[in-house]
């Protein structure tokens, strides 16, 4: 059996780094040169999409994705969110823009996945970032876990992917 | 139970035996043994001086009121007469405070015995519409399920929303609001945790005029909140497992940065996603019911939000054995979960 989880985000927060920390293959990346250095200042990017993979022996696999940054490929992310276990949403809270950038995800990712799905995963946080993303989540009547996490972190890639197997399992129990 | 003397002033017969009668009342739920006094004022522990102060009383026992606060960090003068649940409080608040006065000596190595300074309130001779205590009353054994069992935690909920600083013997811990920290001298911060959760907030004094430029560790104010809120199990039982309600998380603790159990993930998702009730969260997540009170202890101490609603139907069945679960159950025991 298949389990997917999606690692989604803005360019430069950390979809990559935490696919290849976590993924037991070595990861299908399709980095491109980055033509958008005047958003996030790092060489390449990703166009297409990341892939990693987690062995679970005989009862199947875990899939990882990590779907591309840009808006422009915004066509592909109901594609690869359809059937996900979960969504892990990265940002990097080193951007000014980064509460504009939740917004914009949650509001999008939220027409096809249920909120239940997500994790936020905040890059390069402050416990004032922290407060400030739980406050725009809070706002929108969502209650939805908000981690500080390291993408480079194994303990802390756990912990999130923790509380989408916590959360999975509640779905089978209440729904 | 230790002895401990009370007196109080300018009681008239009437006061006496209503007082002796309350003493009486609260000797189960004392933490020391008082014995009211009628005269020889010096040789109390705690004295309780109403309306008009004395003129005599000197301006060091004066501070020493300004730092004798209640629960509800409320300072005294109190009511007069005065009420039973308050009476109690004082006395063990008084106790506490006499206890680590003790403590620090012993650790000072004090060899002579301290001269006797009694901890002194001042009442305010306010009188209550109602009767302190009257014939009507439930006898003891009705009374005590309402006793409150106190939270640290939520104490240092509150103070911490402010800069100060208190002392314990020789602990300090400076709280810091803006940057949501917490600095103390204690060596580790384990040290301070279990201070914090063997003793009632009566027992930190605060430094008024303490700089709060103190050097030591510094820990997140939340973490610290956090882990004296899931020592306090009579508190959690009192004030969540008790209830009928169905309770909902605002917000999300931050499960792997503050102290963490894996049961806190079902627990987190289960009361984030609806409301549910107590009974709910120990089928989902196989954690005992003081568990999951503590939980929402936790929670609700370190400011996540826990709304408590009305009756709604659970709509959560036994788990079902299902493939998928199998597979979550594989992709757990690879985590190392």
């Amino acid at each position: 059996m298949l389990l997917k989880v999606v690692f989604a985000g803005p360019m430069g927060a950390g979809k990559s780094t935490a696919i290849q920390v976590l993924s037991e293959i070595a990861p299908v990346v399709t980095e491109a040169k980055n033509t958008e250095r005047f958003k996030v200042d790092k060489p390449t990017t990703t166009v297409g999409m990341d892939y990693g993979e987690i062995h679970l022996g005989d009862v199947g696999k875990v899939a990882l994705f990590g779907v591309p940054g840009q808006k422009r490929f915004n066509f592909m992310w109901p594609i690869l969110v359809k059937g996900a276990m979960g969504v892990v949403m990265l940002l990097d809270c080193s951007q000014s823009n980064y509460l504009e950038e939740l917004e914009e995800f949650v509001d999008t990712f939220r027409q096809w996945v249920d909120p239940s799905c997500f994790v936020i995963a905040l890059n390069r946080a402050t416990e004032e970032d922290l407060n400030a993303c739980n406050e725009l989540v809070a706002n929108k009547e969502l209650v939805m876990p908000v981690f500080m996490a390291d993408p480079r972190s194994t303990e802390d890639l756990t912990v999130l992917l923790h509380v989408l197997i916590s959360n999975a399992e509640l779905r089978f129990l209440l729904d | 139970l230790k002895q401990l003397n009370l007196y109080i002033t300018d009681l008239s017969i009437t006061d006496r035996e209503q007082i002796e009668r309350q003493l009486a009342i609260l000797k189960p739920f004392l933490t020391a043994h008082w014995l009211f006094l009628n005269d020889n004022v010096s040789d109390c522990d705690l004295l309780l001086v109403k309306e008009p102060c004395s003129p005599n009383l000197s301006a060091k026992e004066v501070v020493e009121l300004k730092t004798f606060r209640d629960f509800s960090d409320k300072e005294y003068p109190f009511e007069w007469p005065i009420r039973l649940f308050n009476l109690m409080d004082m006395l063990n608040i008084a106790h506490g405070r006499l206890a680590s006065q003790e403590r620090l000596l012993k650790q000072q190595g004090t060899v002579k015995v301290p001269a006797k300074t009694p901890e002194v309130v001042q009442a305010e001779s306010k009188v209550l519409d109602e009767p302190v205590y009257s014939e009507d009353q439930p006898p003891v054994e009705a009374i005590h399920p309402d006793l409150e069992w106190r939270s640290v935690a939520k104490w240092l909920a509150t103070v911490s929303n402010r800069s100060c600083v208190y002392q314990f013997n020789e602990l300090l811990f400076a709280c810091i609001p803006e940057r949501n920290v917490l600095i103390t001298n204690a060596s580790e911060k384990e040290v301070l945790f279990s201070a914090l959760i063997d003793s009632s907030e009566a027992d930190w004094v605060e430094l008024e005029n303490a700089i709060l430029d103190v050097s030591g560790t510094e820990i997140s104010l939340n973490s610290v909140i956090w882990s004296v809120a899931l020592k306090e199990p009579e508190y959690a039982e009192q004030q969540w497992a008790s209830k009928e309600g169905m309770y909902r998380l605002k917000r999300w603790p931050q499960l792997g940065v503050w102290s963490t159990t894996p049961a806190m993930f079902k627990l987190s998702s289960l009361y984030g996603r609806k409301s549910a009730s107590i009974k709910t969260g120990v089928m989902v997540s196989g954690a005992v019911e003081t568990e999951v009170a503590l939980f929402l202890h936790a929670c609700d101490a370190v400011g996540l939000g826990v709304d408590v609603v009305d009756q709604e139907v659970d709509s959560v069945t036994k788990p079902p054995i299902d493939a998928s679960l199998a597979v979550l159950q594989a992709f757990k025991s690879k985590l190392g979960i």
